[in-house]
């Protein structure tokens, strides 16, 4: 035997049974004899004590490992969140098929911030990039909580690209649906824009998004009543002629009187609905559905209606307006002042407020309310759009505010609003609510009759005769047989009305003769120029407009411009205008 | 005749056949598993970190990890040949040496991180503390042995002397780590000296006033304390990004290479390399680094008991309680069980001083441990059996 301790062995072996265990060895190990061993015999019993513990730490380690790698929720990664399905939105098409709206795939950059090693270097590499990116708010999402931060959105692909060969960690690409509004400005308040997360926020991509999200489930694109022609011309007259009356606003709405079909629909000022975010407050405001104003005059189409329908007046009638009515503590001028006797008609065609107050009078404010409430006057414009205001309407209906009401004061109504109601007196009395949505082709239209035909009619010949010979001659289009009101209102200010600042507008109605469709425009204070004599009123102001827009649009809308149809002469009756009405029905069938 | 197996027969006496012999295998060959390992997680992290610091030569730091391994294997293997004497004396040369180095750090060292740890020394960066530990160790277990001679040798005053040293010199860096490290290795050697249970129990309150003391005087310690019982109101950057790493890696890791968590945190390729481990390597690889440093530590420990000199006995359960207690502190931080603090992963961790400081801890201890004659009283249970079983 040659081993380096041999002695030990042998030794230990001379003393020990050779049975021994292994628990054995250990008390072996702790029992000695000895003064000098007693201190390493304590030490022992410390030693295993302490192994104990270390081994009992090791394991406890060895336990959390396997609990913190296989027991502890995994936190999501980025790409989990970045595969977050956003719903696609179908195309939007104007009623010929023209593109309003499409969707495109774009690319979303997003950050995993805690994959960020150094955000300063990020930051200043993303800005090489994108050098518009808002730095405080980069700093916000690269420093953010969380695994998913936005940084940029609807990137292009060369702006991907970039981004991609930066080489920076953390940085990421969701595949974006973004929406485009080829169009940019075009009836933007109708059209209206979906947000980032294709939410429909404004105008139809708001009021229809149902039906928008579901086309772009089911790859049908969407229809609107819009005809992008006449939307373009009347986006741009209206802009013509609020550069040139130096206006604040301006509205214009051309409808289908027999579906209730809008057209066209401008609010100016507008926005590029593909830049919402740069559209100034004014811009963003619908004043079409949004806005509420005192109409003026257009309401007296309401006042003789009702007093027509009603049976409280006849067209042979006529009133009292040699001098100024004086009702509850004020008085009632009329804007121009005949100071003789009217006929309903004169009432009419002259805008006599003092002729219509009495009617109103005549019928009673009771009457009056009934009648507007039918009209829809006391509610939001029965549209999709969800921008639609509901009026502002007088506390209390007495004889003044009748007065009042009758020439189109003391209560505040949408464009929207007074086209839906305008259209239904002229649509042989039946009320159909406005919409945005082409109807189908052999859509039943049912209307809720508010008039008699015959007060249709009669409506008809006095929109008629007002652009004939009446405030309204300047909307007149040779050939296209247009009817209309005008209406001027003093916009409410401090301390009583303007004189100043008018609302003025300019209620169309075209072919008189078989009455299809309506055009409302109105200016929000127009200045006066010197071809207008300084008048800023609805027939010099928004009259020509809807002449204009009319004469550029008529085609389009499949009008046809006709010199043989004779023109209503001055009636005396309504058996007179029934016959006229006849004989012109019979004239146009004829011609055919 | 030649072992078949080994090519080294027992009855070979040269030198390297009789260190192969006589050395405590288990514990060598882990310590080498270690290193090896280590070696092998800073080819994974060494990419991330060198381009951190803008170094254009990824593998720098494997390259330096496998210098510093190979000369950790050398010095492991040299001082495993020390006899208890020459332990003593290189381990009295490296207290003496890195004291006077870390005095020399509080004029001229470089600071790091709001610390001034390191000095430079003929271009290698060196961190005195870590070479500090064994010493110091070694040392206190030589004056408490000496307590006990007939000669009645003030031993216990003379080693607490060197250790108040030694903690003046850590606080003053300040290294809370390192102080609560040495004083908790220091202090189980003190307890297995064979102190009464009450001193024990009086010095560990003194630890424990000394740890709010720290924790009333040093800012940062409170701000880590505050920080692991209130972790939502903290910045707990590094320790959430450990956590989360070692969450993703699950059970078979991202793989190797795949984990993210090097490319995030600063100390990814030294206090925080389990994560980097258990992200890329998958929870057996967490197993395999705790079962390796459970290993070294109960073979160590076991061995330290059956020894029959006090001092041998001493000195070396106090390394292998050292070496147990960094790889326990720094485990238990990267999983979250106690309050961060900046420590190394004995062998993974990347650094030279580390490396280095550990190989002359685990040398030390191995040479006290190794079979000669006289030195062990008792004998395991298994070589009883052998010893039955080997009989010609």
């Amino acid at each position: 035997m040659s081993e380096p301790f041999a002695a030990v062995s042998q030794d230990l072996d001379g003393q020990r049974p050779v049975t021994v265990s292994a628990w054995a060895a250990v008390g072996q190990a702790l029992q000695f004899e000895g003064e000098r061993k007693q201190v390493l015999q304590a030490a022992r019993y410390r030693l295993i004590a302490l192994l104990s513990i270390f081994m009992a730490g090791f394991f406890v380690l060895g336990l959390r490992a396997v609990e913190v790698a296989i027991l502890s929720p995994h936190a999501p990664s980025a790409s989990t969140y970045a595969a977050a399905e956003v719903p696609r939105r179908a195309d939007v098409l104007d009623r010929h098929g023209q593109l309003l709206a499409t969707t495109l795939t774009t690319y979303s950059l997003f950050v995993d911030p805690s994959q960020v090693w150094d955000p300063r270097e990020t930051r200043e590499a993303i800005l090489t990039v994108l050098p518009d990116l808002d730095v405080a708010k980069l700093d916000e999402a690269l420093g953010g909580k969380g695994r998913f931060q936005w940084v940029a959105r609807n990137l292009t692909p060369k702006q991907k690209q970039a981004i991609f060969e930066l080489g920076q960690p953390g940085l990421d690409f969701k595949l974006e649906e973004r929406r485009i509004y080829p169009r940019n400005t075009l009836a933007a308040h109708a059209m209206g824009y979906a947000g980032v997360d294709n939410k429909g926020l404004s105008g139809a991509e708001l009021a229809f998004d149902q039906e928008i999200l579901a086309g772009g489930e089911s790859g049908q694109p969407f229809q609107l009543s819009l005809d992008v022609r006449v939307q373009n011309a009347l986006d741009d007259e209206l802009r013509q002629a609020m550069d040139k009356h130096q206006a604040k606003g301006a509205v214009g709405i051309i409808s289908d009187i027999t579906t209730g079909e809008i057209l066209a629909l401008t609010s100016l000022p507008d926005y590029d609905l593909n830049d919402p975010q740069s559209a100034e407050g004014a811009a963003q405001f619908n004043r079409a559905a949004r806005g509420v104003y005192e109409m003026g005059s257009t309401f007296k189409i309401f006042t003789v209606a009702m007093g027509l329908d009603e049976g409280v007046v006849t067209l042979e009638d006529s009133y009292d307006a040699t001098k100024p009515l004086k009702i509850g503590g004020r008085v009632i001028h009329d804007y121009h002042a005949e100071n003789r006797q009217l006929t309903v008609e004169e009432i009419f065609t002259h805008s006599s407020n003092i002729g219509t107050a009495q009617l109103a009078l005549d019928a009673g404010p009771k009457t009056l309310q009934k009648f507007l409430k039918q009209l829809g006057l006391f509610d939001a414009a029965d549209v999709e759009l969800v921008e639609s205001a509901r009026p502002l309407l007088p506390k209390k209906w007495n004889d003044s505010t009748a007065a009042s009401v009758s020439f189109g004061h003391a209560m505040s109504v949408s464009p929207l609003a007074l086209t839906a109601a305008i259209n239904a007196l002229m649509n042989t009395g039946r009320y159909v609510p406005l919409t945005l949505k082409k109807r189908g082709a052999h859509e039943d239209v049912q209307g809720r009759q508010v008039v008699s035909a015959e007060t249709s009619h009669a409506m008809l010949q006095l929109m008629r005769a007002n652009v004939v010979r009446g405030s309204g001659s300047k909307a007149d289009v040779p050939g296209y047989r247009v009817g209309g009101k005008t209406g001027t209102a003093e916009k409410s200010g401090a301390g009583g009305y303007d004189r100043d600042r008018l609302l003025s507008s300019f209620a169309a109605v075209y072919p008189t003769d078989a009455p299809k469709y309506s055009v409302l425009v109105i200016l929000d204070e127009p200045k006066g120029l010197p071809e207008t004599y300084g008048y800023a009123t609805g027939g010099w102001t928004a009259a020509p407009v809807v002449g204009r827009v009319i004469a550029r649009t008529a085609s389009f809308l499949g009008v046809e411009r006709r010199f043989d149809v004779p023109e209503p002469a001055k009636a005396q009756s309504l058996a007179q205008w029934r016959a006229q009405n006849d004989a012109i029905a019979q004239a146009v069938t004829g011609g055919r | 005749m030649a072992d078949p197996v080994h090519g080294v027969a027992r009855t070979d006496r040269s030198w390297l056949a009789n260190w192969w012999w006589t050395i405590d295998r288990p514990i060598a060959f882990s310590a080498f598993g270690l290193i090896a390992i280590g070696v092998l997680l800073s080819l994974s992290s060494s990419p991330a970190a060198a381009y951190r610091i803008g170094l254009s030569e990824p593998f720098y730091f494997f390259s330096r990890q496998s210098v510093f391994a190979g000369l950790g294997l050398v010095v492991m293997f040299v001082v495993s040949n020390l006899n208890p004497r020459g332990v003593r004396r290189l381990a009295a040369l490296m207290y003496l040496g890195s004291l006077l180095l870390m005095v020399a750090i509080l004029f001229m060292g470089h600071e790091a991180k709001g610390a001034a740890r390191w000095i430079s020394v003929a271009g290698f960066t060196l961190q005195p503390s870590e070479f500090m530990k064994p010493a110091l160790i070694i040392l206190a277990a030589w004056m408490f042995a000496e307590s006990n001679t007939v000669d009645r040798f003030p031993g216990i005053p003379v080693a607490f002397g060197l250790y108040g040293l030694a903690v003046v010199l850590l606080l003053l860096q300040p290294d809370f780590g390192q102080t609560v490290l040495i004083t908790a290795s220091f202090g189980a050697t003190f307890f297995l000296a064979g102190v009464p249970i009450l001193w024990i129990a009086v010095l560990g309150v003194l630890a424990m006033a000394g740890a709010w003391g720290a924790y009333l005087i040093f800012p940062h310690v409170a701000d880590r304390v505050e920080m692991f019982i209130n972790p939502e109101n903290a910045d707990t950057y590094q320790i959430d990004r450990a956590f989360h790493a070692i969450a993703e890696g699950g059970f078979w890791g991202t793989g190797p290479g795949e984990g993210r968590v090097k490319h995030l945190l600063p100390d990814a390729h030294t206090d925080f390399i389990y994560a980097v481990a258990a992200e890329e390597f998958g929870v057996l690889m967490g197993i395999l680094l705790i079962a390796l440093f459970a290993l070294i530590t109960a073979r160590g420990l076991w061995r330290s008991l059956r020894l029959g000199r006090h001092f041998e006995q001493l000195a070396a359960s106090g390394l292998f309680i050292l070496f147990a207690f960094q790889a326990f502190i720094n485990l238990a931080v990267n999983l979250r069980l106690v309050p961060p603090k900046g420590m190394t992963l004995p062998f993974i961790s990347y650094g030279g001083s580390s490396m280095l400081a550990m190989a002359f801890t685990l040398g030390f201890a191995l040479a006290l441990t190794r079979r000669r004659p006289g030195a062990f009283e008792v004998k395991t249970p298994f070589e009883v059996k052998a010893a039955q079983k080997g009989t010609p």
